[in-house]
């Protein structure tokens, strides 16, 4: 008897791990601790949050707002990059809230008929980074086509890549990168670690790594502009929290936390 | 007296890591059987000459070559810069209880190993190692891989490989003791030709009283590292005066002090025998018996010899008992029963032994070394 | 069928050393948990655009990019390896045993630490970097990055197949093949390699295809770029950012490739 328990109790534990793994949020932890105390409003559970990384510090603090105003909320967040957050929706996992960094991501999500109505809440810019001591003189994108610079961008597979190819062509730019990164994070990297001479990044990364780059403005940057949407999935566990979050972040007080991020307003608001 | 100068083996080394201390030597044409328990050190002696081997003290010298010269305290002797002769340039061969074929090589290709290395062309070689291969009756097997051959042809092509180097010496590491029952005689038989008829040298390990008697002219033993016992082959194996050789040669062999009417073993027993020349009253001395030189006795308390049964082992129409080991590792006494005689005996049983009345016996010195031959008359 | 013919139908050797059945079902649990995966991959294999997604560009830039990075990388742990294996297997000088510790070390280093390392040694900014730019040679993005990290996460894989096959063929046929009259490099060139050639081989085929998965430390250090520095696995990695099909066919293209190398190094295919 005891043995056949025992098996059982292994192949449960797999089978939920198989069940939920591919699904399963690679990094889902709880943003902060639960108080008991009575609701006010109502809001309890647990809410799940999926956001791109460059939404790290935001959500994150938006998430702890949260749970201050609704001590019996519990609200978890993940945060990945935005195809790779759709991808896991599409593969069923439990989120109540998707926030992506471009639009063309959050469609995939709408047209397989997960979400509906994505709200744009912000916009973000790409910004010129070099090392702190500018070894490759870089005043300008323009300069960033010049031969011999070690040049890293984000592939035109990933959004901000995407973004890079249309400030191209907005400036009449052709660059020859010596690595075009899968993510921002990577030609970050090779920008602070002082491979490249000079990266393209969001101008919220630029601020994020502070002196450990030096950031080049680039005013056509304008043209090239990422607008990122938040939805309510139409299987969110708690739709009316999953509400109050998506008009926590598109409200004042998103608004507030965003601008400090460096993230600009979206067009309609 | 200046060993450089003299022709064969001449090994005086000790090895701290091992802790042997061995002094052995080979004379040109001669074959010497390095006897000894597991762990002896006879192996390690081997080493020494092949160069397999560093000593941390004293020399290796071959033909008059110095081959290894640590000096007597490790620090060069005499003033002479320590010397260091390289396993590949000693010309030695050896030949081990493994055949150790290299087994992408063909026989012949094996056979050819020594002369190519020693820079020999590719015909030349194959010439030598083709004559080599059916001098040891294994011309036959030149193209087979070792994967191919069974233990006594593996051996054969092994002992051709050998002899294709034109070893000065040859060392034996018990070259026949993986060999089944079958093969080892007519391997014995090839190693006995090709070491006398043509006057090779070659230091012999074994464990094996016919390979000492068909195979070597002297016998050294080793135990716990030194040189216990040096002889002929045959008066190593027929008095010996060390424990492993008394138990190699399955002879009784009593210990104790000379007196006027023969032996007084340190039990207390009188063994009666006659004195052998220069064995004086007092002197410590050995007996040596064969098991049908042992009678059961009438009576325990006067018996020249009181055994504890350790084994029985049947003989054709008699009964080999074995009695226990002494405390210090010599084998105990051997006596040939009638089998009707040793049915009743068990292992732990007491037996009392008298001499038989055809047996005369000698006492002889027990140091390691003899002076001259001496021999149970 | 009733348990009694199954059972006198079992093999005897079975017979005197059971195991208790239990042992089966988490057994069988583990395998699963190796199989699905890799089945579900391939179930996920659009076989009718196969030849398509394979053949694209890009895919052929990776896979050719990944097959040459990878070769050159084999070849340059044979040749700093072999010697490696040989002086941790047949010399005894101090500190070898943490030298072997150390140099093992990329074994079972997450290989993102493993490009970190490399880039704050031969990175622009490096150790070495320095002085390499100085003589005019900039690793940095370049393909050479790429084979350089290949062969530092691939290096143990060969030292340790050759240091095993040495430490099981011992030294007795060396030995025997010195007092025959051998130096050393006849004996290493006559008996020591051709006898470990299996194991020298089978670590070949192992460093081969750990060079082909390197991803880690390919990007961390080299960069991404297609034609220079994108190998497969980073192409896949990249190409599930947009077209999922795309590199579920390269992902099966590695699937493959894991395989044989498997089956080579074993011998035979375990049926």
């Amino acid at each position: 008897m005891r043995t056949a328990a025992g098996v059982v109790a292994v192949a449960a534990l797999l089978l939920a791990a198989c069940g939920g793994g591919d699904a399963a949020p690679p990094d889902t932890a709880p943003a902060g601790a639960t108080a008991p105390a009575p609701a006010a409003d109502g809001l309890d559970g647990t809410l799940t949050v999926f956001a791109a990384a460059s939404l790290t510090e935001v959500v994150g603090e938006l998430a702890t707002v949260m749970e201050q105003e609704h001590p019996r909320l519990t609200v978890r967040t993940s945060f990945a990059g935005s195809s790779d957050l759709a991808a896991q929706v599409e593969q069923g996992a439990p989120a109540d809230v998707l926030a992506t960094a471009d639009e063309r991501t959050m469609q995939r999500v709408v047209d397989a008929g997960l979400a509906a109505d994505p709200v744009p809440f912000a916009t973000n810019t790409l910004a010129v980074v070099t090392p702190p001591d500018d070894p490759g003189g870089v005043a300008s994108f323009a300069d960033l086509a010049r031969s011999g610079l070690a040049v890293v961008v984000c592939a035109p597979q990933v959004p901000c890549g995407a973004a890079t190819e249309r400030l191209e062509q907005l400036t009449g730019t052709t660059l020859t990168p010596v690595s075009e990164a899968g993510s921002v994070t990577d030609v970050l990297g090779a920008v602070t670690s002082g491979q490249a001479d000079a990266g393209v990044v969001y101008a919220t990364d630029a601020r994020r790594a502070g002196d450990a780059v030096r950031t080049v403005a680039v005013p056509a940057a304008d043209g090239a502009v990422n607008t990122y949407p938040v939805a309510v999935l139409d299987d969110a566990a708690e739709p009316a929290a999953a509400r109050a979050f998506v008009d926590l972040l598109t409200g004042p007080e998103g608004r507030e936390v965003l601008a400090q991020a460096g993230f600009g307003a979206p067009d309609g608001s | 007296m200046s060993a450089c100068e003299a022709a064969g083996l001449d090994l005086h080394a000790g090895v701290d890591a091992r802790d042997l201390e061995v002094e052995l030597a080979v004379a040109p044409g001669e074959v010497v059987a390095l006897l000894g328990p597991n762990g002896a050190g006879k192996s390690t002696a081997l080493g020494l000459v092949a160069g397999l081997l560093r000593p941390d003290r004293g020399r290796v010298v071959l033909d008059g070559d110095v081959l290894a010269d640590a000096g007597d305290d490790g620090a060069g002797e005499g003033g002479r810069p320590r010397t260091w002769v390289p396993p590949h340039r000693r010309r030695t061969a050896l030949l081990a209880q493994d055949p150790l074929l290299f087994g992408h090589l063909t026989a012949l290709e094996n056979a050819a190993f020594a002369p190519r290395a020693r820079g020999a062309g590719r015909t030349d070689a194959r010439t030598t190692a083709r004559r080599w291969l059916d001098r040891v009756g294994a011309g036959d097997l030149a193209d087979r891989r070792p994967a191919q051959l069974s233990g006594g042809q593996a051996q054969r092509v092994a002992l051709a490989r050998a002899l294709a180097a034109e070893p000065r010496l040859l060392l034996l590491d018990e070259p026949l003791a993986a060999l089944d029952v079958a093969a080892a005689p007519a391997l014995r038989q090839l190693l006995r030709e090709v070491l006398r008829a043509e006057g090779r040298s070659a230091l012999l390990v074994t464990h094996d009283p016919l390979d000492v008697l068909a195979l070597a002219d002297r016998a050294v033993v080793l135990e716990h590292g030194r040189v216990v016992e040096t002889g002929t082959a045959a008066d190593v194996l027929a008095t010996p005066r060390s424990a492993f050789a008394a138990r190699l040669s399955g002879l009784t062999v009593l210990r104790g002090t000379a007196e006027a009417g023969g032996l007084r073993t340190d039990d207390g027993r009188l063994v009666p025998s006659r004195l052998a020349d220069g064995v004086r009253p007092g002197d410590a001395a050995l007996v040596h018996l064969a098991p049908q030189d042992l009678v059961p006795a009438a009576d325990d308390q006067s018996a020249a010899v009181l055994l504890r049964v350790a084994g029985l082992e049947p003989r054709g129409g008699v009964v080999l008992v074995r009695g226990e080991d002494a405390d210090d590792g010599w084998p105990g006494a051997v006596v040939a029963l009638p089998a009707g005689r040793a049915a009743a005996l068990g292992p732990g049983d007491r037996l009392g032994l008298d001499l038989g009345a055809a047996a005369t016996v000698r006492a002889g010195a027990p140091e390691g070394r003899r002076g001259g031959p001496v021999r149970r008359s | 069928m009733s348990p009694v013919p199954r059972r006198a139908a079992r093999r005897p050797a079975s017979a005197g050393a059971e195991l208790p059945r239990w042992v089966l079902a988490p057994a069988a649990v583990g395998a699963l948990l190796v199989l699905l995966p890799l089945a579900a991959l391939v179930l996920q294999v659009d076989w009718a655009d196969l030849p398509a997604l394979l053949s694209s560009e890009a895919s052929r830039a990776a896979l050719a990019l990944s097959l040459r990075t990878s070769a050159a990388a084999t070849a340059l742990c044979v040749l700093l390896g072999v010697p490696m294996a040989l002086v941790l297997a047949r010399t005894s000088l101090p500190g070898l045993r943490v030298l072997r510790s150390l140099v093992l070390l990329p074994l079972v280093l997450p290989p993102v630490v493993g490009g970190l390392a490399l880039l704050h040694a031969f990175g622009r900014r490096g150790l070495l970097g320095g002085q390499l730019e100085a003589l005019g040679v900039s690793i940095a993005f370049t393909t050479a990055a790429v084979v350089l990290a290949q062969t530092f996460v691939a290096l143990p894989f060969l030292v340790v197949s050759l240091e095993g096959a040495l430490r099981t063929a011992g030294r007795r046929h060396e030995e025997v093949a010195a007092v025959l009259g051998a130096g050393p490099w006849t004996v290493l060139r006559r008996v020591t390699l051709p006898v470990v050639l299996p194991g020298l081989a089978s670590g070949v085929v192992l460093s081969f295809a750990r060079a082909l998965g390197e991803f880690g430390a390919t990007l961390t250090f080299a960069g991404s770029l297609q034609g220079t520095t994108r190998t497969l696995p980073l192409e896949v990695y990249l190409q599930r950012e947009t077209d999922p099909d795309a590199a579920v066919a390269l992902a099966l293209l590695l699937v493959v490739v894991a395989a044989v190398v498997v089956v080579a190094v074993r011998g035979r295919p375990a049926l």
